[in-house]
């Protein structure tokens, strides 16, 4: 019976048709400043979102790293979460690594605050290596009432998107290509 | 000395033009980047927001206007001719109105002048939707990056309704022919006549309503062309490809 209940459950899953989150990101010298974008489409599923609704704080963090001269790796990384807080009605968004917080009635809103991150300064333009490659990527994890992150890949069913760029350290404005 | 004439007039032209060359647009100062990305889609909403407030303003006062004005001719026409219309008759043909005539013609025009003066206190009366107010928060809100997220999700909600209505206005275009041949053939049935006399006259009649909706259908509302853009502009800025 349990196993029943185990294929059911699975053939289910299958069937409806989670969508696989699509991830974009770029990186550009904006005033001399390497600063990353990104993007990831349909980041909360339906399985993201009844967690939300519960009170769980579901993260997603962006991480780039960047090739930086006499070979040093240049890392950055944010992290931004949302939960909904049952007790006042608002969904709280924390951003800037935890050090700001939203509150937002509207839920369209405070996941695409999560799920767009419009710019991340990573380092000067100087500091990369000439041709230096950048690599980008997400991550989908749950945050426990201690801040402790865990990792839940099967959000995004256990896909694992990134991109790598050439940062044109040179090129100032919009950026080059970034994909999944 | 022509060519130093001329010379002078060419030299004289160009540095006008330079000076009269314009410096650019400035952004506003909330949108110039200072190492942040701009804000495409409040910078957008923020336009929308105010020129629907102008737009409505103005169809506000046309519809205001040519509702007063054409239901005000209506009445006027009515009453002049219930107290005038047999002399305004004896002086054409000789002869009083005929009292059918006279009342039929009173009450079509009083009825409609009075439905389009109606019409009228209705339009006045329903306040224009101020989306500054309703979207307050967006406006108040302080933080570049939230406010961003705000206002993308105000643009995809709205663009979401614009679907939702060209959709109805489809539906609603292909019920009337139905409900126009539903009244035909009910009106049919009280009068005891054949019940699908004149229906599908009827429903032609109407089934030119039809083409608008399937016009409106293929044809996207300014709302959805805005938020398209929204993404068009972002698209391009972050370099995107979709």
């Amino acid at each position: 019976m349990r196993r029943f209940f185990l294929g059911l459950g699975v053939a289910l899953g299958l069937a409806s048709g989670q969508p696989d989150p699509s991830f974009f990101a770029s990186v550009a010298v904006l005033e001399g400043t390497v600063s990353l974008y990104a993007r990831v489409d349909d980041a909360f599923a339906p399985g993201a979102l009844e967690l939300v609704e519960a009170g769980t704080r579901v993260a997603l963090r962006y991480s780039a790293r960047i090739e930086g001269r006499e070979g040093r790796p240049i890392e950055a990384s944010e992290t931004r979460a949302l939960w909904y807080d049952i007790r006042t009605g608002f969904y709280d968004v924390s951003f800037d690594n935890g050090r700001k917080t939203s509150r937002l009635v509207d839920p369209q809103a405070a996941r695409n605050l999560v799920s767009e991150l419009r710019s991340l300064e990573l380092c000067r333009a100087e500091e990369v290596a000439p041709g230096g490659r950048a690599a980008i990527k997400a991550e989908i994890g749950i945050i426990d009432a201690q801040g402790e992150w865990h990792d839940a890949p099967v959000l995004w069913n256990y896909c694992e998107p990134r991109a790598m760029q050439i940062v044109a350290a040179a090129r100032g404005g919009a950026p080059s290509q970034g994909s999944r | 000395m022509k060519r130093k004439l001329l010379t002078a007039l060419v030299v004289g032209l160009i540095s006008l033009a330079a000076f009269a060359e314009p410096e650019g647009t400035p952004l506003p100062t909330d949108q110039k980047p200072k190492g942040q990305s701009p804000e495409i889609a409040y910078h957008l909403f923020s336009n929308w927001a105010d020129n629907y407030q102008v737009r409505a303003r103005k169809n506000k006062a046309i519809a205001e206007t040519v509702l007063f004005s054409t239901g005000g001719l209506a009445l006027g026409g009515a009453a002049l001719i219930w107290f005038s219309g047999d002399r305004i008759s004896e002086n054409c043909n000789g002869s009083p109105m005929n009292s059918e005539t006279k009342r039929d013609l009173t009450m079509g025009l009083g009825i409609t002048g009075g439905a389009l003066v109606l019409s009228g206190i209705i339009v006045s009366a329903v306040p224009i939707k101020d989306y500054r107010a309703i979207y307050s928060d967006v406006f108040e809100e302080q933080d570049p990056e939230v406010r961003e997220a705000m206002a993308v999700s105000v643009l995809r909600y709205q663009a979401d309704r614009g679907k939702e209505r060209r959709i109805a206005n489809f539906i609603w275009s292909c019920a009337l022919p139905i409900i126009a041949g539903a009244v035909t053939a009910g009106a049919n049935i009280s009068n005891d006549e054949r019940w699908n006399k004149d229906l599908l006259s009827s429903m032609a009649n109407s089934s030119w309503c039809m083409a608008g909706g399937v016009v409106s259908l293929f044809t996207k509302s300014p709302e959805e062309r805005l938020y398209d853009r929204y993404l068009n502009t972002r698209d391009a800025y972050y370099g995107a490809t979709r």
